[in-house]
């Protein structure tokens, strides 16, 4: 098992900035998937770890050891591409098989392990196929095995499921996520599905234009997000985000429509600044008759059988509620909302981040 | 849009066959006349039924063409300038779309004008050289005066010679030296995925082994298409050979020159019946070679895009 570390790692291609310094590191036997947005600079960092990107400054490291200046072969890292990139002239088990003749062993060593490795992936029947021979889950298996076959320091994987359909999208999950705790090879994931992201991760990296928001636990990620980004991009429906400003007088905050949240002074940070942005989660939120909480109007539902998304407004600003599918809220009408003070989340609107206690 | 109504079906095949009947009926009526006497042949009504004296003319022409070696000098220079034209043309390409280089552009700009210089165009200074090939060479010494100098200091004159007429290479070369495959190659190297270059650097493969071990068996179709054209081209010069072989007593020339000494004029036949059925025959010979390697190469083009479709 292997660690791996990220310092300070740039990239530009000419005048455009894509990575701007991500500082990351990952233990030995970690599975790490990155998330962001598309264009994000995703695939661009994990092309720089792979080797196949140099890098415009800062370093990367494999085991404690600088690998920046180094050939692909020589990082000890295996990648699975997003469109699989099979070799279309080799069969299945050559495929499978090519680092290993490219590293020089013998033919009866190489088909000792393309048939273990085969074995694992279940494609043993399909080995003297070519890959147009196959469906999109079998040769999404035989890059897998392609990858595996090498015994790599690293593993990287550039959406590798993002071809295939919603079914097998899910079984192959399991399979990848069964597979790591088998193998327990440190692996980095990248992603722009966020279900992808809770379900494998130890960790998540969430990036947003070159840069890291945040990194944590996919508990942390969806409970604690560290900025408006995260906020908004994780969960769906993602987070509620209403602005306004903090009267420090009262010790409540103020929607821009005049709508009066009274805040409970124990579980809020101690300084908030003056204009202020809060954020809580559509199933955290409790729709109820009457009380002095903030009103909240009905506009439609959206009904997923077992819950309802209620959309609705705020002070004037659009949110979104998720209620019991039994639930009946006739739109038009008002209601009060009742958020429990650990719920409600803090953000500077300026920076961008949470607002820390 | 296809119709599938019986005049239509009717019209369609009259077409197909009166195409058929104008490409076959020439040749049918070489090898009718192939098959006739001297006299049959210098009658004047047009012959459609075949004669009983085809093996004859052949054996004639094949002995008076002494067409054995020249069919022979044909195939080394067609299969030569075919394999030497694939070979050439993947490496080349192979350099232009898969390395940076200072030069990079410069190179393949000067690869490119070489369109615009066919044979025919360059047949003089190609003829120069051939005669000797170090005449470049020479002219440069001469030029800057390395020649004077030496013979001036060591009393020796610098004569580099290297003749390469009356030689295969010298058959073969200047026709390797064109553009088309380079080109050829190149679009098609700038089909071939880049991922593909990636999985394979991340198995470890260097750049030859990518090249020999990709490139090399998913152009197979490409290759089997550019040695055929390459070889029907080299099968059919007529000029560059005529040219580059003087030494008819020793080294001989090519078929398809020889196909020309064949053809009865006063000259060759000392003013007796010209015996155009001899001439024939020999066309026919020589016409085999090319029709067997399209023959071979067509299962190949098939089979390679069968093997690289998706
Ligand atoms: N070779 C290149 N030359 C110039 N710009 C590039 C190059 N490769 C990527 N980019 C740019 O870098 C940015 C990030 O690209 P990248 O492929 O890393 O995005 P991504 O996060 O993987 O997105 P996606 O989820 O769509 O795959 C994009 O704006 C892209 O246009
Ligand atoms: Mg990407």
């Amino acid at each position: 098992m292997a660690s791996l570390e990220l310092k300070k790692v740039e990239k530009k291609f000419g005048q455009s900035h894509v990575v701007k310094g991500v500082d990351l590191v990952v233990e030995p036997g970690e599975f790490v998937v990155i998330l962001g947005p598309s264009g994000c600079g995703k695939s661009t960092l994990l092309r720089m770890v792979a080797g196949l990107e140099a890098i415009t400054a800062g370093s990367i490291l494999i085991n404690n050891r600088i690998v920046n200046e180094l050939e692909p072969r020589e990082r000890g890292c295996a990648m699975v591409f997003q469109n699989y990139a099979l070799y279309p002239h080799m069969s299945v088990a050559e495929n499978i098989g090519y680092a290993l003749k490219v590293a020089g062993l013998s033919k009866a060593d190489r088909d000792l392990k393309i048939r273990k490795v085969a074995q694992t992936l279940g494609l043993t029947e399909f080995l003297e196929r070519k890959p147009s021979q196959l469906s999109g889950g079998q040769r999404q298996r035989v890059a897998m095995g392609r990858a595996m076959i090498r015994e790599p320091a690293v593993f990287l994987y550039d959406e590798p499921l993002s071809n295939l359909d919603a079914k097998l999208r899910v079984s192959m999950r399991g399979e990848i996520r069964r597979l790591h705790q088998r193998l327990g090879t440190t692996s980095l994931f990248v992603t722009h599905d966020q279900i992808e992201a809770m379900t494998l991760a130890d960790r998540i990296v969430v990036m947003n234009e070159g840069k890291i928001e945040q990194i944590a636990t996919p508990h942390e990620i969806y409970n604690k997000p560290a900025s408006l980004f995260v906020a908004d991009f994780v969960g769906s429906p993602g987070f509620n985000l209403i602005e306004g400003v903090y009267d420090s007088s009262q010790h409540a905050f103020v929607g821009l429509g005049g709508g009066v949240l009274s805040l409970d002074r124990a579980k809020t940070p101690t300084t908030l600044p003056p204009r202020l942005i809060i954020g809580f989660r559509a199933e955290c939120a409790v729709v109820t008759g009457e009380g002095s909480d903030p009103s909240f109007r009905v506009d439609y539902i959206e009904d997923l059988g077992a819950t309802k998304h209620v959309q609705g407004f705020f002070d004037d600003q659009k949110i979104i509620i998720a209620v019991k599918g039994d639930e009946a809220l006739p739109s038009g009408s008002d209601f009060r909302l009742k958020i429990k003070a650990d719920d409600l989340h803090f953000f500077d609107p300026m920076s961008g981040r949470r607002v820390v206690q | 849009m296809i119709e599938k109504t019986p005049y239509l079906n009717f019209a369609t095949y009259l077409v197909l066959a009166f195409g058929a009947v104008m490409v076959l009926l020439p040749l049918w009526m070489v090898f009718v006349g192939a098959s006739l006497t001297v006299r049959e042949i210098n009658t004047p009504e047009i012959h459609l039924i075949p004669g009983t004296h085809f093996f004859e003319n052949v054996m004639a022409a094949w002995q008076r063409g002494h067409l054995g070696g020249r069919l022979f000098n044909s195939l080394v220079m067609s299969v030569g300038v075919a394999t030497g034209k694939v070979v050439m043309s993947a490496i080349t390409a192979f350099g232009l779309v898969y390395f940076r280089f200072p030069g990079r552009m410069l190179i393949f700009w000067l690869i490119f004008i070489t369109l615009m210089l066919p044979l025919e165009v360059r047949i003089v200074p190609t003829y120069a050289v051939a005669a000797n090939a170090f005449w470049p060479i020479q002219t440069l010494l001469d030029v800057i005066g390395l020649t004077d100098a030496v013979d001036y200091i060591l009393g020796i004159r610098i004569g580099l010679e290297w003749n390469l007429l009356n030689s295969y290479t010298g058959l073969i070369l200047p026709l390797i030296a064109t553009a088309t495959g380079t080109f050829l190659y190149r679009q098609f190297f700038l089909t071939v995925p880049d991922e593909l270059l990636e999985a394979a650097r991340m198995d470890g493969a260097g750049p030859f082994r990518f090249l020999a071990e990709f490139l090399v068996p998913l152009s197979r179709a490409n290759m089997a298409a550019l040695f055929t054209i390459m070889f029907l081209y080299a099968w059919n010069q007529y000029l560059w050979p005529l040219l580059a072989t003087p030494d008819r007593a020793h080294f001989g020339t090519t078929a398809v020159v020889e196909l020309k000494l064949l053809a009865p004029t006063v000259s060759t036949n000392g003013g007796g019946t010209p015996d155009w059925n001899v001439a024939m025959a020999g066309c026919l010979i020589v016409m085999l070679p090319p029709l067997i390697v399209v023959a071979l190469m067509q299962r190949h083009f098939i089979r390679g895009l069968i093997a690289t479709e998706k």
